[in-house]
């Protein structure tokens, strides 16, 4: 395979793998709080190298943004693919401690949508009293708490559930997309 | 394996549960219980028209209603308020709103500012003030 297809076949593969995660937020998105974005973004993440992982959690975040405005979650989705690409030399293969990760991640998603509001008040508002920031977070994340439990259990079993099967899935594509179905 | 995994399983359940049941006790310290004594203002134009009462409820929906103050419709947002008393008249009347007519709505303010949750939502404290504004329309 000549240099100019591979790197046209890693751009379609990360669009495919971008609009599979698109596909996979719209299905999902009459059940609150149940999502498979991070799961994929996580999968992504593992199997795909840090930049590619990037560009589609970066491809994913732009169409989110179009479908659905802007909204304080915006950057939580490249956040998630530089932490797993940061722990994946240590969880290897284990789908038990990456399903324990997703649920931890579903868990404080109320929290790390939080922060650009606490931000927001607390260094770029003039007129408001000090403490707003502060107290708005708490409430923030307490009025989140209901939805944050049942992030994380969605997240820890759709990963122990479809992790691993998945993943190999995946892998075993890449593979043959790169090499098997060569010019 | 598939014993840590149901052990896991069976953990992360329980911290789902835990963290419900901490909500629900969060959200009941916020609540104030026995009488509180709260008024309601009612906001037509320039006519403004108040009433103070007191009541042993712990939220404010339940507390309009048991003054019959209110009308509400249930959505799946929660109940939100479609009329309010006509306080000027003694008949009990409502003065009703609908946003799919002609776009007038309540607007609620609590202790002079915009109200952040539904009626439901709301503990009352004692001393609130209540202020239903109409808006919107062809004024």
């Amino acid at each position: 395979m000549s240099k100019e297809m591979f790197i046209v076949r890693r751009l379609v593969l990360i669009a495919i793998c971008a609009s599979i995660i698109i596909v996979g937020k719209l299905i999902f998105l009459s059940i609150p709080n149940i999502e498979i974005v991070t799961f994929f973004l996580i999968i992504f993440a593992i199997i795909f190298s840090f930049k590619e992982a990037c560009a589609i959690a970066l491809i994913y975040t732009i169409v989110e943004i179009f479908l659905f405005t802007f909204s304080e979650q915006f950057y939580i989705w490249t956040f998630i693919v530089i932490v797993t690409s940061l722990v994946k030399k240590v969880f290897r293969e284990n789908f038990q401690l990456w399903a324990l990760y997703s649920g931890f991640f579903g868990l404080i998603f109320g929290t790390l949508s939080a922060i650009p509001f606490f931000l927001f008040y607390e260094y770029f508002s003039q007129n408001l009293p000090k403490e707003t920031g502060r107290l708005t977070i708490l409430a923030y994340i307490i009025n989140g708490l209901p939805f944050d439990a049942i992030h994380m259990v969605g997240n820890y079993f759709i990963m122990l559930f479809l992790g691993k099967t998945v993943y190999n899935l995946f892998k075993k594509l890449t593979k043959q997309y790169f090499f098997e179905n060569g010019d | 394996m598939l014993k840590n995994k149901i052990i896991v399983s069976v953990f992360v359940l329980v911290l789902a549960v835990g963290i419900l049941v901490g909500y629900k006790l969060i959200k009941k310290s916020q609540t104030q219980e026995g009488i509180k004594e709260i008024t309601v203002e009612v906001v037509v134009g320039e006519e403004v028209k108040s009433v103070t009462f007191k009541t042993s409820k712990t939220m404010l929906g339940e507390a309009l209603i048991e003054q019959k103050l209110i009308k509400t419709e249930s959505s799946t947002y929660g109940r939100y308020v479609v009329g309010v008393k006509d306080l000027a008249s003694n008949d009990g009347s409502f003065i009703e709103v609908d946003f799919e007519k002609d776009g007038t709505f309540w607007f609620i303010y609590i202790n002079g500012t915009a109200a952040e949750v539904g009626i439901d939502d709301y503990a009352i404290k004692d001393g609130d003030v209540i202020r239903f504004e109409l808006q919107g329309g062809n004024e």
